[in-house]
């Protein structure tokens, strides 16, 4: 967990002396730390480096047997497409607003259920619900959709009872106005388990000293929240913080794609399914890649700009 | 996910990751027999009883009697093209191929796949076999449905193109489209016409609407799988409608009555409002439209041709705004299942064969014999009976069916091998070869795989597949088959019947006039107008939408790409005349 250390700043270590040997040795003496290196990084060369360069193509009406460099030129054609296109800002504000939501409320959910969770003294206790609220996160979402549907949907367990009992039923899974909480809800239910991970393994490195010396100075249960426990893994939050902003601008795909057409796209295009009609359907990789590169360029300010101000307010950063 | 692009071919019109069960000959046709006119089917074969004997449109379904067919068989010859031919019984094979087609090389191919990937060759006895009778090495690189448009693109982008290239731009591949217009694809029509088509012998048999519907801007860039040419027609519980008093229902109103009745009337008897008249898995304009509601209004095939020679879409004309009215008003009165709007293909399936929607459409062989949809409600329900739709409309005359194209798509030959004639008839002897018509020695094995290993005869003598054959054959040769030919070994008269409503379904087909029209728009922007489809119809006939935004998602789609389709497919109808 390479990102712990990082953020914990725990790898430091006599730096001076490190800087004083010179690189040849240093290499050779850390041979083997930079051989497990290896496939992590061409994995990121090859996969997420270099297809950077075909970029170019945004700026092209690319046809694959065409080839990459015979396709025309085409300018800006394919961005100022993105934004004279009434569907997109559709799709662009629901994603916003969606994300938004997930930010305020799907964000801090693995937080409070791991502290939940880290309160617990029982470990058996504790490693069964930990293994039980795991599960949904390895549940596709076709399934997750499915099961929603099985209880919450028109014809479902729920709507069910209450049509055999001669009451009306209620309209959730295709209502357009609880749309967007439905989809926060369903994230958290499906991720917020897997979310506690990385919060767990940070409060496992709080030093337990210093909450018996704050017991010994009287501190009650929220004292010690506030000033042993969160700032412990305070760093850890900002972090995850910082790296939640790089995707406010994707709310991935088939959780919507498949709960669109029972809602409408007022409710439910965002920038994924509207990619997906757009581009991918038709084959316009050009414009798939357009919207590509201007939501990573976003991100990359986003979490530019997330880590200036983390670093100005709380003097911890990522960079 | 599939698209029927609103403008193209009415009859691929299928779901995710879905292939057209209607159109899958090797797996379904041929295991599927004859149509004496409908009456007397049913007086010769008592167990069949036909809701729509009497139904004024089924009176020009007549097929005729048994005669001998190749091999020994009885065949039930079919009286319309489109319609295939029903066997009685199994021919005893025969060879109808001389000698190897292959030159002992090696052929890759592409092609799409449905079914878990093969084993590899070295412990596939199917794929050793195959390759042993083409006379090649089969290199066969078979793509899942849903990455199927991708591959294409990645081979167009390589540049190094397969030698049989299975060709299907209306499964999620569009990309297709644009690679043949720019030259990718050898045109075969030299090869395939004429007398140079006689060296093809088996497939000098398909049928001109296959060529026909399979030529992209008026040129042959693949040899068809050849199919069916039935259009779909929406199937319902008989039972159900007997149990109601509805028996045969007919028309607008009695269609209604029986849908609104599937919900309210309580068909399964268990006193629980869990029952409804229909789900819905379209995409596009019709995507709410279950075969019969477009059926009943006569809404044209996609385009109407007025006197001028001009074109006017389906949704412009007043049969489809009737249709629209017609399905808001079923949906506020509850016919629709709650959670129709949301609902996928496999969703809508399962919804019927469960016993909670009285109505359902998909493939027409899908509802026929023991494994279809008819065969897997009746585990349940061994009562169950379904049957189909003939479409009536509201003034008691015919409705129309839309024909299907004929084809599962086409394989084509890429440009490069263009030079080299050997080779390229080559790769044609070895779909001739693919092609061979039904009980030859050929095709026994290509079907049935060898006896004892992957098939074995049942009761009645013909052979059946075994799981081995059908994990070893997977797709093997998906991409291509020869002429539809209709046989349930199980039972010969399930296929009686499904001939009977393939006869009925065809009297009435009508064809797109667009079919086979080449527009760059609609390749461009019809994914996108099939969503607008999807989306305004859906929210009009839930009710979220009043009725009269209808005209302005109509201004909408002209605007946004109708239009510029509209003329380029009138350009195109000019030339062609």
């Amino acid at each position: 967990m390479a990102t712990l250390r990082i953020g914990g700043k725990s790898s430091s270590g006599p730096r001076g002396k490190t800087f004083s040997t010179p690189l040849r040795k240093r290499l050779w003496r850390d041979r083997w730390m930079y051989l497990f290196i290896l496939p992590g990084l061409a994995y990121f060369l090859l996969f997420i480096y270099l297809p950077i360069l075909g970029n170019f193509i945004a700026w092209k009406d690319y046809a694959p047997f065409v080839g990459l460099w015979e396709s025309p030129w085409v300018g800006w054609a394919n961005f100022e497409l993105l934004f004279t296109d009434p569907d997109f800002q559709r799709a662009l504000i629901n994603t916003v607003q969606i994300e938004i939501l997930q930010l305020v409320f799907a964000f801090p959910a693995p937080l409070a259920l791991a502290l939940l969770l880290h309160s617990i003294m029982s470990e058996r206790l504790k490693r069964a619900i930990q293994s039980i609220v795991y599960l949904p996160h390895f549940l596709s979402w076709v399934i997750v959709i499915a099961l929603w549907q099985q209880i919450f949907g028109g014809a479902g367990f729920i709507n069910q009872l209450l049509a055999n009992q001669d009451m009306d039923r209620i309209n959730v899974m295709s209502n357009p106005d609880l749309f967007k909480p439905l989809v926060v809800l369903q994230s958290m239910w499906k991720d917020v388990g897997w979310g506690t991970i990385i919060f767990l393994a940070a409060l496992t490195r709080i030093d337990t000293t210093l909450y018996e010396a704050a017991v010994i100075d009287g501190a009650n249960g929220r004292r010690r929240l506030l000033d042993v426990t969160l700032p412990g893994i305070m760093s850890i939050i900002i972090l995850l913080l910082i790296l939640r902003m790089g995707s406010m601008f994707s709310t991935g795909f088939e959780q919507y794609f498949l709960q669109r057409n029972a809602v409408g796209p007022e409710a439910a295009e965002v920038i994924d399914t509207f990619v997906y009609t757009r581009a991918f359907q038709s084959g316009d990789w050009s414009f798939a890649t357009a919207v590509g590169l201007v939501r990573g360029v976003v991100a990359a300010f986003m979490i530019i700009g997330a880590n200036w101000l983390a670093k100005r307010f709380t003097g911890e950063g990522l960079l | 996910m599939t698209q029927d692009n609103d403008v193209t071919s009415r009859s691929i019109i299928l779901p995710t990751s879905r292939k057209p069960r209607a159109i899958n000959r090797r797996s379904l046709l041929r295991t599927a027999s004859v149509g004496a006119a409908a009456a007397g089917a049913a007086a010769a074969f008592p167990r069949i009883t036909f809701a729509q004997d009497s139904t004024p449109a089924a009176g020009t379904a007549a097929a005729g009697t048994p005669v001998a067919g190749p091999g020994g068989s009885q065949i039930i010859p079919s009286p319309i093209e489109g319609v295939p031919d029903v066997y009685l019984s199994a021919p005893e094979p025969f060879v109808s191929y001389d000698g190897v087609p292959g030159s002992g090389g090696t052929v890759r191919v592409f092609t799409i796949g449905y079914n878990p990937p093969p084993p590899a060759r070295d412990q596939n006895q199917y794929w050793q076999e195959l390759e042993r009778r083409l006379g090649v090495t089969w290199e066969v690189d078979i793509t899942p449905q849903p990455n199927y448009g991708e591959k294409s693109a990645a081979y167009f982008a390589g540049g190094d193109l397969p030698d049989l290239f299975y060709l299907n731009p209306e499964q999620n591949a569009s990309q297709q489209y644009q690679a043949m217009a720019q030259g990718a694809f050898l045109d075969l029509t030299p090869y395939v016409t004429g007398d140079a088509l006689q060296q093809f012998p088996n497939l000098a048999t398909f049928p001109q609407y296959a060529w026909d519907n399979s030529k992209f801007q008026g040129v042959q860039y693949g040899v068809p799988n050849v199919q069916p040419n039935i259009g779909n027609l929406g199937f319902y519980r008989s039972d159900w409608a007997e149990r109601f008093g509805l028996a045969n229902p007919q028309g607008p109103d009695q269609v209604r009555e029986f849908l609104l009745a599937c919900t309210t009337g309580d068909p399964n008897g268990n006193g629980n409002p869990d029952t409804w008249g229909s789900g819905r898995f379209e995409n596009g304009w019709r995507a709410w439209d279950n075969a019969i509601m477009s059926q009943m209004h006569r809404v044209p095939f996609n385009w109407r041709v007025n006197e001028d020679g001009s074109l006017t879409n389906q949704i412009e004309t007043d049969e489809y705004r009737q249709m629209i009215q017609y399905q808001r008003d079923l949906f506020a009165a509850g016919a629709y299942h709650p959670d129709a709007a949301g609902m996928t293909f496999s969703d809508a399936q399962n919804t019927f064969i469960a016993g909670e929607t009285g109505h359902h459409y998909e493939g027409f062989p899908s509802f026929f014999g023991p494994s279809s949809v008819t065969g897997r409600i009746q585990l349940n329900e061994p009562t169950a009976s379904t049957t189909y739709f003939l479409p009536v409309g509201a003034d008691g005359q015919p409705g129309v069916v839309y024909n299907g194209v004929g084809h599962f798509g086409y394989v084509g030959i890429p440009a490069s091998l263009g030079g080299d004639e050997e080779r390229v008839l080559e790769l044609l002897r070895i779909l001739d070869y693919l092609a061979s018509p039904f009980g030859s020695e050929e095709d026994t094995f290509l079907e049935s795989g060898i006896e004892g290993v992957h098939s074995a005869r049942n009761a009645d003598g013909n052979l059946v597949l075994n799981d081995q054959g059908r994990a070893e054959r997977g797709d093997l040769i998906g991409m291509f088959s020869g002429l539809p030919a209709i046989f349930y070994p199980e039972d010969p008269q399930i296929g009686v019947r499904l001939q009977t409503g393939g006869i009925a379904s065809r009297s009435l087909g009508i064809d797109d006039p667009t079919q086979g029209l080449y527009s760059a728009a609609n390749i461009e922007l019809g994914a996108q107008l099939t969503q607008l489809g999807t989306d305004t119809v859906t929210a009009i006939i839930t009710g979220r939408e009043a009725f009269e935004s209808l005209d302005a998602a109509i201004e909408e789609w002209r605007s946004r790409g109708g239009d510029q389709v509209r003329q380029e497919l009138q350009e195109a109808m000019q030339q062609s005349s």
